[in-house]
């Protein structure tokens, strides 16, 4: 998602202006102490301000619940949109504003829950930008809800005798999707691994799809306790084509050696197994993007003047 | 040979880059037609401008003038900005009506000059751009800003116009072709196309090649999707049978010889063509060579250094965000 | 086999200001195709004409029964025709049971000339002989003229299939009866199979041909509706491809739609020709994405709009809460059909109105404006584009079925360059201005939009301040409120009354919108033929109401409006004055005006016939009651 088309207009305003870190930086965040939400903002700006994208043209659409307040830390424009609609507006903006770069955030309910037709679509159109789903396997704005991600057992205020379901593997789902072109995951107590991830996706040209497993530490304590505190236990998927970071290789973890352009490779290690897998599950820039084929070049009012008389000739008496 | 090339062909292959330049500038056109048709009316005289705009539709169900004069909020402005502004929209016009980016250097040497002039001109739409957004606003000055619309050399486009930038069709002598001074202007996403006439040394664009830019020696016009595709500066050569073909695309890896692909190095003749010497012609054959080839051990993986380890400890989450963080900037600070 | 040597009967020319006539035949026979091309010929040789399909409720329902009826209703005029009339004079039958459904439904004169294949009457299979019968036995309490026609047995002489050529043949028999211009017709056979290879071409123009020589050599009527020809240059289109032309003269970037009829057929249309003008048709994949996709682009600074009907207007419900609350400029099309639920996909009602007034839980101020006529349709894209640009508010557009299908001919729109204008200012933000700084005395702000350097906000459906900022202060909520409400109250003060039509005082005012407005006008005007003082007014905004309203009414003894939608009739069981139930628009002037607005409405799934509502209008003013 590194294009950087601009009209003239706008060109030559401000040139080599450069932008301090502070210029991504809204209002202090309000999410919990602890929130893993809060990682993820600072990971995000900091890309941001390496990546020295005029703050202007940023564009963070988010749908509902605690990951959706994201824009609002953001100093850039954004979106806060209704219940897992996000996708659909993103995809509205980045059809019609290649120029844009855009950032779809999600909480797991707003993606694979009430926004799960327009997850599905969203990949398979592989519109360029980059999707994170914040996933705390709860509904936590609403106070302690079973999401789809909530573990098998784990008791909510809505199932207090446990989840019912297994729960839904965004990866897989993700990877089923035909046209999928860029799935990751990775975590909110990794940042180096979290900047590198999402340093990826964005310059992945493309749905770059990532999954960030996020704490809760009011309503889903336990869910990624053992990963976080033991990352031992852990697994970093490796790859000359994957997403490096040193740190999180070195924290200890299995390093499993995964080449990001196989897809069945990428289905089985997506597949649950006792580890939690950080990293680059598959990647092909190559599938066709929807905003690519569909995008128009501008018209001058009189050439399409002319071409609707030619049209209303049609039509002529 | 290349003088028989038809231009259509060559600009049919820049069409990408060449359409997102004129569909920049249709947009811009069509803001700057917008913003003096709100204005031309003048003030109190909003009747027949927002009965054009409300369309038969509202004949005789909404009162023009008073929608005019409730709903629209256009800003007025002094007359000698709108006089600039008009300046700058005939600029653009002119622009718009023109083929862009076609140029003929002169013989013995003027092939930077050329190239110069012609991105000179092609930016007075940058300077028509920036002179209407300096006078909406209040801050066009005639003594700073009076020369934008007749010529806006390269210098001093700003990174974002060197990205939106049209690609240039020079036709150049090949005789004393020297491509290297061409090298100031390949920034951003600048793309040169020279279209070569008679006699040219092997490799003109060697001593082109760097890790970011695309370069392209091309007998029929082969590789030039591929460069008017890529993301960054460029520069392709339609040259004369005999001369070296080969394809440096930026995007292949990040190796030298990943990038580099030679379709065929000619024998050197006895007598070298196109004002080189022996000499320079083995050199430059030499340079593409070294380039392309692979070393023979591999490359050591350079192993990253862990300035962040200091945040592997911290317990906190917050302690280990601000650790990274701190490793981050000290990072950028001594790299 | 008929022959052109027989000399051919003097046909008596019957002249007339008016003729309605159908063509049916079993779904797929081409009825439709057949009478598109005659309405198409006789508007460019200038009749007023207004062409209405008829559609089967089925898409391959069995053929020989009333319920595959397929075809065209055509109402030719020597002045403008501005809706379809009431039962028809002359009607073209493939078969017995299709002509039998239009009968059934009062779809024919008392004395209508009926033209129907007669090789039913002969048919080898003796159901098919019986069926015939008992047809005819039922058509006899009438006093039809019925007239059989060869018409397979004819076709055979020019192609092996005569199922598939009757139409044209019918066609050429139609353009004899009406002495319709031969070379425009052949110019129209071209133009509907242009995309076809030319023998198809000429074989259909060759079967035109045997029909209109048999029409000469065996039918003793013809039938003249004096045709004069338009000065100004017109066109000829249905009301979907008028809103898809429309909205590319307004210059909108973006049609955001998911399929439903009968709304589809605008991305039909626009889908073929939207990117010859830099514009993109997005089918997205479900209702609210399409509308969240327009709502997204509208936000990044370009022109959109999105297409539904009844169910997808329903779907859309939050996605407009949330234009409202951010005040993004949207335009929605809403092409209506019957309903509740899946209702009626392809008839007509006039059942949105209320749906797009309060649809939206919270209050959800915005415009509503209805075209009455297939040129309006046309119009209101650009008038719906500037006006929700110029307020940051949504505009909805209400067509119909009716619209959608009619075919009208109407005066070629001259396009203005101006309407392609960007939709904002561009220029950087000036320090320290807000998204929502709302004139407290219009409701109206500055937009921005990304890319507009200093503008960055986040557009938030939660209660926000004047810096888009979420707060859930109660004097911000009700600020908020007031102000996307004042903007709408703004607006209200630049319209002017609605035009009316017949004397400005009397007894009986008819109020109605959209669609019905060719009928509602033709009946009052035969109703003051009688002597009765009716008038009518029609609304085009329906939200926020036109002004002069209350003046209108008090000159009138009485106000009834006349809608397509389901009211209980005062006088059915059980209904009390309480609980009666009104039609859309008499709920809206009643609670607005605190007038006694009484109405009549049908949901027929057809259009209102005039004859209908004039007969209501009678019985008004009787008894001053409607039934």
């Amino acid at each position: 998602m590194s294009t950087d088309v601009c009209s003239l207009l706008g060109c030559g305003i401000d040139e080599e202006h450069a932008y301090e870190q502070s210029a991504y930086e809204g209002p202090l965040a309000r999410w919990c102490p602890g929130c893993g939400d809060h990682m993820i903002l600072a990971v995000t700006q900091r890309l941001l301000f390496e990546e020295q994208l005029r703050p202007e043209q940023v564009v963070f659409v988010s749908g509902i619940g605690c990951s959706s307040r994201f824009p609002h830390y953001m100093k850039t424009y954004g979106f806060h949109g209704i219940h897992g609609r996000a996708l659909p507006v993103a995809t509205g903006i980045k059809l019609t504003r290649p120029d844009l770069h855009v950032f779809a955030v999600m909480g797991d309910g707003d993606c694979c829950s009430i926004g799960a037709a327009h997850w599905i679509h969203a990949i398979r159109y592989n519109v360029d930008m980059v999707a994170m789903l914040l996933d705390n396997n709860i509904y936590g704005l609403t106070k302690n809800q079973t999401s789809p991600t909530t573990p098998q057992g784990h008791p909510s205020n809505t199932q207090p005798r446990g989840s019912y379901l297994p729960a839904l593997n965004p990866l897989t789902a993700t990877l089923g999707v035909t046209n999928a072109s860029f799935v990751a995951q990775t975590a909110d107590w990794a940042p180096g691994h979290l900047h590198a991830t999402l340093e990826a996706a964005y310059r992945h040209k493309g749905f770059a799809f990532v999954r960030i497993l996020q704490r809760c530490p009011v309503w889903t304590p336990a869910v990624f306790r053992d990963a976080a505190q033991d990352p031992k236990r852990n697994e970093i998927l490796v790859d000359a084509k994957g997403i490096h970071d040193a740190d999180t290789e070195k924290l200890g973890g299995k390093l499993v050696p995964h080449d990001p352009s196989d897809l069945h490779a990428a289905r089985r290690l997506a597949e649950d197994g006792g580890a939690v897998r950080l990293g680059l599950f598959y990647r092909d820039e190559s599938k066709p993007r929807y905003d690519e084929t569909r995008h128009q070049r501008a018209f001058a009012a009189e050439e399409r003047i002319r071409v609707l008389d030619q049209e209303f000739d049609r039509y002529a008496v | 040979m290349p003088s028989d090339l038809d231009l259509d062909p060559i600009l049919r292959s820049l069409a990408g880059p060449i359409g997102a330049f004129r569909s920049a500038l249709a947009l811009t056109l069509e803001q700057m037609r917008g913003f003096l048709d709100a204005r031309q009316d003048g003030a109190g005289d909003e009747g027949p401008r927002e009965k054009a705009l409300l369309g038969a539709f509202a004949g005789g169900r909404i009162d023009f003038e008073r929608f005019g004069s409730l709903l629209d909020r256009t800003p007025s402005i002094d007359a000698f900005s709108l006089g600039r502004i008009e300046d700058a929209y005939e600029v653009l016009r002119e622009i718009e009506g023109s083929r862009i980016g076609e140029v003929h250097a002169e013989p013995h040497g003027g092939l930077r000059e050329a190239a110069a002039r012609a991105l000179a001109t092609v930016g007075r739409a940058f300077g028509a751009a920036r002179v209407f957004e300096l006078a909406r606003t209040g801050r066009y000055r005639d003594a700073e800003h009076g020369s934008l619309l007749d010529s806006f050399p390269f210098h001093r486009w700003s990174r974002a116009e060197r990205l939106i930038a049209p690609p240039l069709v020079v036709h150049v002598e090949g005789r004393g072709l020297f491509a290297e001074p061409l090298a100031e202007f390949l920034d951003g996403a600048v793309k040169v196309v020279l279209l070569v006439n008679g006699e040219a040394p092997l490799v003109p664009l060697v001593r082109l090649i760097t890790p970011g830019t695309f370069v392209l020696q091309t007998r029929d016009g082969k590789g030039l999707d591929r460069l008017a595709a890529w993301s960054g500066p460029g520069i392709a050569a339609i040259v004369p049978e005999g001369t070296a073909l080969f394809l440096h695309d930026p995007s292949l890896g990040n190796n030298p010889w990943d990038r580099l692909r030679v379709e065929s190095v000619p024998e050197q003749g006895r007598v070298p063509k196109g004002g080189r010497s022996a000499k320079q012609e083995a050199e430059e054959i030499r340079q593409l060579q070294a380039l392309a080839t692979r070393p023979p051990e591999p490359p050591p993986v350079a192993a990253a250094a862990a300035p962040a380890a200091a945040a592997v400890g911290a317990a906190e989450p917050a302690d280990r965000l601000a650790a990274w963080l701190l490793a981050q900037a000290d990072l950028k600070g001594t790299g | 086999m008929s022959t052109t040597t027989t000399i051919p009967p003097r046909a008596r020319v019957q002249r007339s200001k008016e003729h309605i006539l159908e063509v049916v035949s079993d779904s797929g026979e081409g009825a439709q195709k057949c009478g598109q091309s005659f309405g198409a010929v006789s508007a460019k040789m200038g009749n007023g004409a207004w062409t209405v399909e008829i559609i089967p409720a089925e898409i391959q329902p069995p053929p020989r029964t009333p319920g595959s009826a397929s075809g065209v209703r055509i109402r030719i005029g020597e002045r403008e025709v501005t809706n379809w009339g009431d039962e028809a004079d002359l009607c073209v039958a493939f078969n017995e049971q299709v002509l039998l459904s239009r009968h059934r439904l009062g779809a024919l004169k008392e004395d209508a000339t009926i033209l129907v294949e007669n090789m039913w009457a002969t048919h080898d299979d003796p159901l098919v002989r019986t069926a015939w019968e008992k047809a005819m036995e039922e058509l006899s309490g009438r006093s039809y003229r019925i007239v059989g026609v060869p018409m397979e047995e004819q076709c055979l002489a020019v192609t092996d299939n005569p199922r598939r050529g009757k139409n044209m043949f019918i066609l050429g028999l139609l353009a004899w009866i009406y002495d319709r211009d031969m070379e425009r017709v052949r110019e129209q056979i071209a133009l509907q199979f242009r995309k076809k290879s030319p023998e198809v071409c000429s074989k259909n123009i060759e079967l035109m041909e045997l029909g209109a020589r048999w029409a000469e050599a065996n039918l003793d009527f013809r039938i003249e509706v004096k045709a004069v020809p338009a000065t100004a240059p017109m066109v000829v289109m249905n009301g979907n491809q008028a809103l898809g032309m429309g909205a590319m003269a307004a210059g909108l970037d973006l049609c955001a739609m998911y399929p439903i009829t009968p709304a589809t057929s605008v991305s039909h249309y626009l889908g073929e020709v939207f990117e010859s003008v830099g514009g993109i048709v997005h089918q997205a994949e479900d209702e609210i994405a399409a509308i969240g996709a327009a709502i997204g682009a509208s936000y990044a600074g370009k022109v959109a709009f999105t297409v539904t009907s009844g169910p997808g207007l329903a779907l859309k419900t939050e996605f407009i809460g949330l234009a409202v609350m951010t005040e993004t400029p949207l335009v929605i099309v809403d092409v209506q059909r019957g309903g509740p639920s899946t209702g009626l996909p392809t008839k007509v009602e006039q059942s949105d109105l209320l749906a797009a007034m309060f649809g939206q839980p919270g209050d959800a101020p915005k415009v509503i404006l209805a075209p009455a006529t297939i040129e309006e349709c046309f119009h209101c894209m650009v008038t719906a584009r500037r006006i929700a640009e110029s307020l940051r508010c949504v505009v909805l557009v209400l067509s119909d079925a009716n619209l959608a299908t009619g075919v009208q001919p109407f005066v070629r729109p001259k396009l203005d360059p101006r309407w392609q204008a960007t939709p904002f200012d561009p220029a950087p933000v000036p320090e320290g201005m807000r998204p929502y700084e709302w004139d407290e005395r219009l409701g109206l702000s500055r937009r921005f939009v990304p890319g507009q350097p200093g503008g960055m906000f986040v557009a938030t459906g939660l209660c926000h301040d004047e810096g888009s900022k979420v707060t859930y202060a109660p004097e911000v909520n009700q600020r908020g409120c007031e102000m996307r409400s004042r903007k709408i109250a703004v607006f209200q003060q630049t319209l002017l009354p609605p035009p009316v039509s017949g004397p400005d005082e009397g007894d009986l005012l008819i109020l109605g919108w959209g669609s019905t407005k060719g009928a509602i006008e033709e009946a009052a005007e035969r109703a003051r033929d009688e002597g009765l003082k009716v008038s009518s007014a029609h609304l085009s905004f329906l939200s926020p109401l036109q002004p002069g309203l209350p003046d209108l009414c008090r000159r009138f003894r009485q106000v009834m409006t006349v809608e397509i939608n389901y009211s209980d009739r005062a006088d059915a069981p059980f209904v009390a004055a309480e609980s009666r139930r009104l039609g859309q628009l008499a709920y809206i002037l009643r609670g607005q005006l605190l007038l006694d607005v009484d109405c009549w409405t049908r949901v027929p799934g057809e259009p209102l016939r005039p004859g209908r509502i004039l007969e209501a209008i009678r019985e008004k003013l009787s008894k001053g009651v409607a039934r």
